[in-house]
């Protein structure tokens, strides 16, 4: 039988090839951050316009008509389950499948030179445990009392039946992601195998990309990380739906010897790597695509990897810092806060390398690079007000305020995001054959950088301020009298902000159908996969590469005709 | 610059030993690191209770679950007799062996099943005690591995028949199956005997 005759089901919908399946990643993860997005937009108009009905273009006609306080607003529960489904959509819908999901998959064959993962069939079981996943999250919405409504952390015991909020909703919440959890683990094994084994020749692990060196650590963390999570689902949802109190003390505990607080442990065991897995592949993205428009090799490549691999052993012993105002023992919180400000020193070694591949480069402002100059600032910005909540005598003020919202909008949302915007930019030629209308993405660039600013920045203001991160109606205190006209001018940039991700859709399906077609190697990029003809065939490279140097070759003077030389070209002699 | 890498073997073949062992070494690791959470925070929740009162398993359901120890540790021993033959081509005797491995899984699972009702038609129910939750949690939890462990094991046995060399289906499921028999013993040290 001929293995390449596909029907449309094989070859588009339960596919083994490692590029429809980053496809399909891709998919999903634009579906959910327009759906998370839209939720951030109903979360702004409710924090400026409390109790107010929904206008037209926010779909008030079709939202909320069986609101308890009256059709198309917004009540203070609603409210609720909006920040919550919001948080855990963007984090484990959006930009999971989109940076870990899509570009892991698309790109890690293909930059190491393998003909696909090493377990195809594994690889399409994670995604569509992801699907399953995304229906039981969807389903949610289905529910009489509505979805989770307990934050993204879902910290016991609000996420209990015992005192907590009613309904099925966190029952839903956990089993999706518990199956989220599944899919990711199933990529983690799939990727480092891959990477471990199926490295073209010559492709020593310190030439690699550092994509694929960031997706590498993000997978190793992931394998490590996600089953702690696991652990803590499996217990909040024995919580939840077999009567167990785990997670339950103190006066309504029926059965005595629960406690709240190993779930906080448990669930920040992994969630601060989780930060790390988010972006890791965005830092790797970032310091490829600075190299690729400053037409130079990447500043001090090692030294970036070290730091990332370091920055990737501390995050899982720093967790700490998310719970000083648990009343941890003085001590204990000391050597969190110690271990935690450690992680800047990696850190600022490697943002300097990124500011040492911009130094003296020839800078090509092209949309991706645009993107990728972006998270320089936006990360730096998230990482130095890090520091704040990391150091215990500031974060106990500044605790469950809006400036905590504000920085790890910053360094999660914001960083990882436009990784992800610069990534689909990038290799958008590679997986459509089209280029991405160049004017469109500089109008995105500019209409969602500018606005993040002022929303992020702001909501730290207003944080600092006192706002805290979970009111529903900010008129209502006195204290934040002074800062009301700033929390009106925080949702107008943040629906312009919003639009604008309407201006990259438009651009997305455009450039789709009707983009201008691009060569085999439009941005003159060194690595592996701009060496393949668009579309790819399937088994990626018709012969074996054989690597001869490292993924930044630019502008070496030993090349005479072009500024740049594939990874698999053997220098001229 | 002008370095040329000395250039290995390629391309790896991905049925490789190395290559399976490893896939199926991370999962075992983050399997274990699954295990680990829970134990470690039933340590926590002991440690940090006023009472903690182990000895509420009565005696028949405890004899039922030291054989059921007993059990797990004989099954590993006829994979590992399983595996032996297997280094010797002899395939017949591998199958017998595979297949007293799955038939002592089945007698485990069916041992559990049956330890469970016991203990709740006693009253020692899911929701009776901290320890109640925990036993339940970790035997169950382990069981829903040891139904995988069983499926693989039939997989293993049909493979066997079909095929001629099985080293690496052998030494794959092999890890996973003594994977579960080592969980198994933590937990029943750590739950039951302490």
């Amino acid at each position: 039988m001929n293995k390449n005759h596909k029907s449309f089901w094989t070859k588009y919908i339960f596919s083994k090839d490692h590029k429809v399946i980053g496809k399909q990643f891709l998919w999903l993860g634009i579906f959910f951050l327009l759906f998370g997005g839209f939720q951030a937009m109903l979360i702004r108009w409710s924090l400026s316009n409390t109790m107010e009905p929904l206008p037209w273009w926010l779909f008030g006609n079709i939202l909320y008509q069986n609101s308890p306080v009256g059709a198309g607003i917004i009540g203070p529960d609603a409210y609720n389950q909006l920040f919550t489904m919001h948080g855990t959509i963007m984090i484990f819908w959006a930009i999971t499948p989109l940076l870990i999901g899509a570009f892991g998959n698309f790109c890690i064959p293909l930059q190491i030179g393998a003909p696909d993962m090493v377990f195809p069939k594994l690889n399409m079981i994670s995604f569509w445990v992801m699907f399953l996943a995304s229906i039981t999250l969807l389903a949610s919405y289905l529910l009489p009392q509505g979805t989770a409504a307990s934050g993204w952390t879902s910290y016991p015991p609000l996420s209990t039946p015992v005192g907590g909020i009613p309904g099925q909703g966190q029952t839903l919440w956990t089993l999706s992601l518990t199956l989220a959890g599944i899919s990711t683990l199933m990529g983690a094994i799939n990727y480092i195998t891959t990477i471990v084994r199926l490295r073209a020749p010559g492709m020593g692990y310190f030439k690699m990309p550092l994509t694929t060196w960031g997706l590498f650590l993000t997978s190793i963390l992931n394998a490590v990380f996600v089953p702690i999570i696991a652990a803590g689902l499996i217990i909040l949802l024995l919580d939840n739906v077999a009567g167990t109190q785990f997670l339950i003390a103190g006066q309504k505990a029926t059965i005595p010897g629960g406690d709240p607080l190993l779930y906080q442990h448990v669930f920040w065991i992994f969630g601060h790597p989780e930060v790390y897995i988010l972006i890791l592949p965005a830092w790797g993205v970032v310091s490829d695509l600075l190299s690729v428009f400053s037409r130079k090799p990447a500043f001090g490549y090692k030294v970036t990897v070290i730091c990332m691999s370091t920055i990737a052993a501390l995050s899982g012993i720093v967790w700490g810092h998310h719970m000083y105002t648990t009343g941890m023992s003085p001590l204990l919180g000391k050597a969190f806060m110690f271990l935690t400000l450690i992680i800047s020193i990696p850190s600022s070694i490697f943002f300097l390398n990124w500011l040492g591949t911009l130094w003296r480069g020839s800078l090509k402002f092209e949309v991706p690079m645009l993107f990728a100059m972006s998270v320089m600032w936006v990360f730096g910005l998230g990482g130095l007000t890090g520091l704040y909540n990391a150091t215990i005598t500031s974060d106990i003020y500044l605790h469950d305020t809006y400036f905590v919202v504000g920085h790890f909008h910053y360094t999660m949302a914001a960083s990882v995001m436009f990784g992800a915007f610069a990534a689909v930019y990038f290799w958008f030629p590679k997986m459509f054959g089209r280029k991405m209308n160049k004017k469109l993405g500089k109008i995105h660039f500019w209409f969602s950088f500018i606005p993040l600013n002022l929303v992020f920045f702001n909501m730290m203001v207003m944080g600092y301020a006192g706002h805290h991160r979970r009111i529903f109606n900010p008129s209502e205190y006195e204290f934040l009298k002074p800062v009301l006209g700033l929390n009106d001018f925080m949702t107008t940039a943040a629906f312009i902000l919003g639009i604008a991700q309407v201006i990259f859709v438009i651009n997305f399906v455009f450039s789709l159908f009707k983009g201008q077609k691009s060569e085999r190697n439009p941005w003159e990029a060194a690595t592996l996969e701009w060496t393949i003809d668009t579309p790819i065939p399937h088994g990626n490279f018709t012969e074996v590469p054989t690597i001869y140097h490292g993924p930044h070759e630019y502008g070496n003077p030993l090349l005479k005709d072009k500024d740049w030389i594939s990874q698999s070209e053997p220098f001229p002699l | 610059m002008k370095t040329l890498s000395t250039v290995k073997e390629f391309p790896i073949n991905k049925n490789d030993h190395f290559t399976q062992s490893l896939g199926m070494i991370i999962t075992i690791g983050s399997l274990a690191m699954l295990f680990i959470t829970l134990l470690v925070s039933y340590g926590i929740l002991r440690v940090r209770a006023n009472i903690w009162n182990s000895q509420t398993i009565d005696t028949l359901p405890l004899i039922l679950i030291f054989i059921n120890t007993g059990v797990i540790l004989f099954s590993s021993y006829t994979y590992f007799k399983g595996n032996k033959s297997a280094v010797i081509h002899n395939r017949l005797t591998t199958q017998k062996w595979v297949n007293t491995t799955i038939f002592l899984g089945f007698i485990f699972l069916i041992f559990q099943i049956v330890i469970w009702f016991i203990l709740t038609s006693n009253g020692f129910i899911m929701t009776s005690s901290q320890i109640s939750a925990v036993f339940y949690l970790l035997s169950g939890l382990h069981g829903i591995h040891i139904i995988a462990g069983l499926i693989l094991l039939i997989w293993l046995n049909i493979k066997i028949q079909l095929m001629e060399n099985n080293h690496l289906h052998l030494k794959l499921v092999g890890m996973f199956w003594h994977f579960l028999t080592i969980v198994w013993i933590v937990i029943f040290s750590t739950v039951i005997i302490i």
